[in-house]
């Protein structure tokens, strides 16, 4: 993470967190009324995207820090809870989300903690099992140089019994994690692709030896894990090279050690395109049969994603024929044609994967019926 | 500074009309005009500025061009100095054209561009043409100025409307010979604005995908075997080319509605039975529609309904396998 700049909105500048991110970072930080001065001069820049990601901001997080995933429309959900403990992220992936989601995206780092775990500690006491992971808007472990935000987390969850947390990276970054007492109440995920999807779409990311190494140093130390391949790209030769990264994942993972692999194949809002085009021009992943979807976003065209899928599942089912495999946001057709069944006759992809958490990380809260 | 009032006859040979640094209109039908002027005679001359021994056109470039189309050895103008400032000659000739009739957004880009030298960004270039009669807001002063720099055969195309402004703008993203290329097809296809951006899109992505530019692209022989056509008339040979690209572009989509159509045709639906699929296949409710004006004729499309029920084509349609994606990557 490099960042230039520092600015402090003033309503957060008492706050614990916001001094001691400065004194660490040694940058002089300016302040500002309302972050809307800050936004106004992210957006005028040539290139917003990448500005936003030398620009921090200390600020307090105005609504829930535990929200519902916001998923989409009909496609199935995994009912998911995101922490929300900043914004945006100092890696630069062509593929990015949070390029188009945010107005412009600025790296946001949210101070009030003490609600933070306020709400984490009315979430833990309701004793429903709950999936919370903290890399849904922003990357889980890049805010550790400047806050160590995942330690505390892995911390604060192993003191409890009715939630896991999910801290999902692109970095190696989990050294300062392995000693931890975490009572395996924290899993440790990547989200995986191929070496040339690496190094051609995700700038500034760690490769995936790497990846698949820091997993495995996570694994020795009794982290449960999950791997994210999502999102799948297309293009030629993809089929053997995914095949590929799921046999290195299994030279070097033992099955069992991990909770869920997801899959999901990339998927934008059409506002994404121009953005690409525009900072990525060598990037071709916005030029393939992309159609729009139910949902309004841009996908392949639904055959192929299930081609493409079945090479994969394919692969993970010979390596790990236990592993529990799941897609984000794709329909009852993509699972039949795919997996062999639906979630829904193993009572909804939530319950399942609150199932499967509560076995691997030995909770012992209650399953919701969803 | 103000124009000479005196008219002058000067020599028409002295006139150079190339010279065309305050020049934003089109040439349009000399023929018809110079006809009004020799019945009528020359109403309102041209004004000319001094250069030299010769004179450049001001204003009246269509006038100019018509009396030497009459042969005339000598015509009246308006002349002016040759140290006359080059913004009081723009906004002689801005003036002149923009109180005579509506200007075309070609040549309003055309006077945006030549204001853009003199003047300090789109609010200022706005409000000095305010002053002289014409008004254009600083948001579509900024997209004009963007035009009057493109090739001229994209400014022409926005000129003569056969190319919309936005599809203009989006040419931008493209390298100068692909411009050039589409707005050379969209001068021999005419597409309505819709088809302009259809058209335009599914190029773009097309080329990204075969990682070639448009150009190239056109040139590829599935298209300019519809393009270079002469047995095919204008809208045919818009259709054949719309139709093309769209299988170019989603051939995955094109084979799966192709094998839709192909079994729906199978199923012998009756007159007012219709059979919709998802839009995209991306759904998997398909729709079925009856259209009837008597009970026999329900009745004898429920009985159809029943039949197509058990059809293999019907079963084949809700499967949906298709076959061959894999060589699509």
């Amino acid at each position: 993470m490099k960042i230039r700049k520092v600015y402090i909105d003033t309503r957060a500048g008492d706050d614990p967190v916001t001094g001691q991110i400065c004194s660490r970072l040694g940058l002089a930080a300016g302040h500002v009324d309302h972050p809307r001065q800050l936004y106004k001069e992210i957006s005028q820049s040539a290139d917003p995207e990448n500005a936003g990601k030398s620009v921090l901001l200390l600020t307090r997080n105005k609504g829930p820090f535990i929200r519902n995933c916001p998923g989409t429309t009909h496609y199935t959900c995994c009912g998911y809870k995101i922490l929300h403990i900043g914004t945006y992220c100092s890696m630069d992936c062509a593929y990015c989300i949070l390029q188009a989601y945010y107005h412009p995206p600025v790296l946001q780092f949210f101070t009030n903690h003490d609600r933070l775990y306020k709400e984490l500690d009315d979430f833990f006491a309701r004793r429903n099992i709950g999936r919370i992971g903290t890399g849904e808007f922003t990357d889980s472990l890049i805010w550790e140089k400047i806050y160590p935000i995942a330690e505390q987390l892995v911390d604060r969850f192993s003191r409890q019994d009715t939630a896991i947390l999910e801290l999902k990276t692109k970095t190696s970054a989990v050294d300062h994690l392995l000693d931890l007492d975490h009572n395996r109440k924290t899993i440790l995920a990547w989200s995986l692709n191929t070496d040339s999807v690496i190094k051609n779409q995700e700038r500034g990311t760690a490769s995936l030896d790497a990846r698949i190494e820091a997993a495995e140093k996570g694994q020795a130390y009794g982290y449960p894990l999950a791997f994210h391949f999502d999102p799948m790209i297309l293009y030629p030769g993809c089929r053997q090279e995914y095949a590929g990264v799921v046999d290195r994942l299994f030279a070097r993972i033992n099955p069992s050690n991990i909770a869920w692999i997801s899959v999901g194949s990339f998927r934008f809002m059409p506002e994404l395109k121009e953005v690409v085009a525009r900072r990525f021009p060598g990037s071709k992943i916005i030029y393939h049969e992309f159609i729009r979807a139910m949902d309004g976003k841009m996908r392949y065209f639904k055959p192929l994603r299930i081609e493409m899928y079945r090479g994969i599942i394919g692969r993970i089912r010979e390596k790990a024929p236990d592993a529990l495999v799941y897609f984000c946001m794709e329909d009852t057709e993509v699972w039949k044609k795919t997996l062999g069944y639906s979630p829904e006759s193993f009572g909804g992809l939530a319950r399942m994967l609150d199932q499967r958490a509560a076995d691997m990380c030995e909770l012992s809260a209650h399953l919701q019926s969803r | 500074m103000q124009a000479e009032q005196r008219v002058t006859e000067i020599e028409t040979d002295s006139i150079i009309l190339e010279d065309t640094c305050y020049r934003f209109t089109e040439q349009g039908n000399i023929e018809a005009f110079a006809e009004s002027i020799r019945g009528a005679g020359l109403i309102n001359p041209p004004v000319v500025q001094r250069r030299q021994e010769n004179f450049r056109v001001v204003t009246g470039f269509r006038r100019t061009a018509a009396c030497m189309y009459l042969k005339w050895r000598r015509m009246p103008c308006r002349v002016l100095a040759g140290d006359t400032d080059f913004l009081y000659c723009l906004k002689i000739a801005i003036a002149d054209n923009a109180l005579t009739r509506e200007l075309n957004l070609g040549e309003k880009s055309g006077i945006v561009g030549k204001l853009q030298a003199v003047c300090d960004g789109p609010h200022s270039i706005s409000a000095l043409l305010e002053s002289l009669g014409l008004f254009i807001a600083p948001p579509l002063v900024e997209k004009l100025s963007r035009v009057a720099v493109m090739p001229d055969s994209v400014r022409l195309g926005v000129a003569c409307n056969y190319i919309s402004l936005n599809v203009a703008l989006a040419l931008e993203s493209a390298a100068r010979d692909s411009a050039e290329a589409v707005a050379g097809l969209f001068a021999d296809l005419r597409p309505t604005v819709n088809q302009q951006q259809e058209i335009f899109s599914g190029l773009n992505d097309l080329a990204g995908i075969k990682g070639l530019s448009i150009s190239a692209l056109l040139k590829k022989k599935y298209f300019s075997d519809i393009l270079l056509c002469r047995d095919l008339d204008r809208g045919r040979k818009l259709k054949l080319f719309r139709l093309e690209l769209y299988r170019r572009r989603y051939p995955a989509l094109s084979r799966a509605e192709a094998e839709f159509y192909r079994r729906r045709q199978n199923l012998e639906l009756e007159e007012g039975m219709e059979l919709k699929p998802p839009a995209n296949f991306e759904d998997t409710e398909y729709t079925i529609i009856l259209k009837f004006s008597s009970e026999q004729q329900l009745s004898r499309q429920a009985e159809i309904l029943h039949e197509i029920c058990r059809h293999p084509d019907l079963k084949a349609i809700i499967s949906r396998e298709i076959e061959d994606t894999k060589s699509l990557y």
